[in-house]
């Protein structure tokens, strides 16, 4: 009674409203329900353990056989079997047959044969084919379609014969060019009227400055490289000399 | 502890009278900790699962109680336990579902055949049900079995002050769902 007291007087400090709600039991409990409750259960643990008795294993396991199980079956599955104790098991006819293999092998086969360089050689495995392909081919596609926009544009952006030329001289070596050009192709070309007219040009220097031009040249030589010139061109040289 | 209890605790360890202690400490507390459960999961069935389970874990567990608490109180704790287990479990089986644990116990309060939506009592179980679990526990030990702070702190191993702070809330809420229901 006097929690009861303290309790409501909590109550109605916090919750006034519930503090007024009388306690009445509102649930119903079946009829009888308290009185037969604990026979009723007292029968139930009894069944209880009568069951786990009877579940008891009757059949009895030797002295350690659980411990030693999972180490046994690992020994078993680790035995090495040798390969005439196998096939007895699965095959003894084999057993009985000679290994030797009949097949006959040239002579030199083995000493001859470099496998190495034939590694190197192998023709490659068969090419795995990506599923994506069709589409790497559309990227790689476009991919040349704007280069070739882009280059067409240089091309034609740049196409300017100076240019060309500049070029062309950038990366010509011009000696060596000569030298592959005949004399009657040489002949055929100062014989053309356009070009007779350069030739002319280059004549109407005087000699003095032809001279000048030469000597500047020649210090830009060294004597080695003369050299090797007179060596290679011998014949030449001496009909110089010999005039 | 109360003498009477001791006193079933010695009957209990004599095998004699093992079985009459036993049905005597049944006797004396089933009707505490029937309500107890049956406010928490609402159905008799229900209740009657629970209650059966409660005093089998008794019956196993009652020849290792240390009797360093009172005997209605690890009564209590045990059908708490067991109680909030059972919820556990229809939360885990679809019965009810994990959001609506709440809305499922209301309406099986709904269900009871002599509910009445106009009677405050009525609304008040209704209310109770829309609490978290354990603030339920807090407000039902409290509020119907007139438990002291420090018994309920015992049988739930928190803090008296955490339980005070708990069961002011649950009774502010409860008012106030009742004034809105």
């Amino acid at each position: 009674m006097e929690n009861r007291k303290i309790i409501i007087t909590e109550l109605q400090a916090v919750a006034p409203l519930i503090a007024a709600i009388s306690q009445a039991k509102l649930y119903t409990v079946p009829e009888g329900y308290f009185a037969s409750f604990p026979s009723v259960l007292t029968e139930k643990i009894r069944v209880e353990e009568m069951l786990a008795q009877a579940t008891a294993p009757v059949y009895e396991v030797p002295d350690g056989y659980f411990a030693s199980l999972p180490g046994e079956i690992l020994s078993r599955i680790h035995t090495n079997h040798s390969v005439r104790e196998e096939l007895d098991e699965v095959a003894p006819l084999l057993n009985t047959i000679d290994k030797e293999t009949p097949y006959q092998v040239p002579a030199t086969y083995f000493a001859q044969a470099d496998f190495a360089r034939l590694a190197r050689y192998q023709q490659p495995q068969a090419r795995i084919v990506s599923l994506r392909l069709a589409r790497k081919w559309v990227q790689y596609a476009a991919a040349a379609l704007v280069t070739g926009v882009l280059v067409t544009g240089a091309f034609l952006y740049t196409d300017n014969p100076a240019n060309i030329e500049e070029t062309t001289h950038k990366t010509v070596d011009l000696s060596s060019e000569l030298n592959k050009v005949s004399e009657t192709e040489l002949a055929n070309y100062l014989d053309n009227p356009e070009h007779a007219a350069v030739a002319n040009t280059v004549t109407t220097l005087t000699s003095e400055e032809i001279l000048a031009d030469v000597k500047n040249n020649l210090q830009q030589v060294s004597d080695e490289e003369l050299k090797q010139y007179l060596t290679d061109n011998a014949e030449g040289y001496e009909v110089l000399t010999s005039e | 502890m109360h003498a009477d209890d001791k006193e079933l605790l010695f009957q209990f360890h004599q095998t004699a009278t093992k079985e009459k202690a036993f049905t005597a400490i049944i006797k004396k507390y089933q009707e505490k900790l029937y309500w107890h459960v049956r406010r928490l999961v609402v159905d008799h069935d229900d209740a009657n699962d629970v209650l059966q389970n409660v005093f089998i874990k008794v019956w196993r567990g009652l020849e290792n109680f240390r009797e360093d608490s009172q005997l209605y109180t690890w009564l209590y704790r045990i059908a708490t336990n067991e109680g909030l287990s059972f919820l556990e479990q229809q939360k885990k089986r679809g019965t009810i579902s994990l959001d609506e644990e709440e809305a499922g116990l209301s309406n099986k309060v709904r269900a009871d055949s002599n509910f009445d939506a106009n009677k405050l009592e009525w609304r008040l179980q209704v209310a109770i049900q829309q609490l978290p679990e354990k603030q339920r526990v807090v407000f039902n030990l409290r509020y119907y079995d007139e438990m002291p702070y420090q018994e309920m702190s015992r049988i739930l191993e928190t803090s008296e002050g955490a339980l005070k702070a708990s069961y002011h809330h649950a009774a502010r809420k409860i008012e106030e769902f009742i004034k809105n229901y």
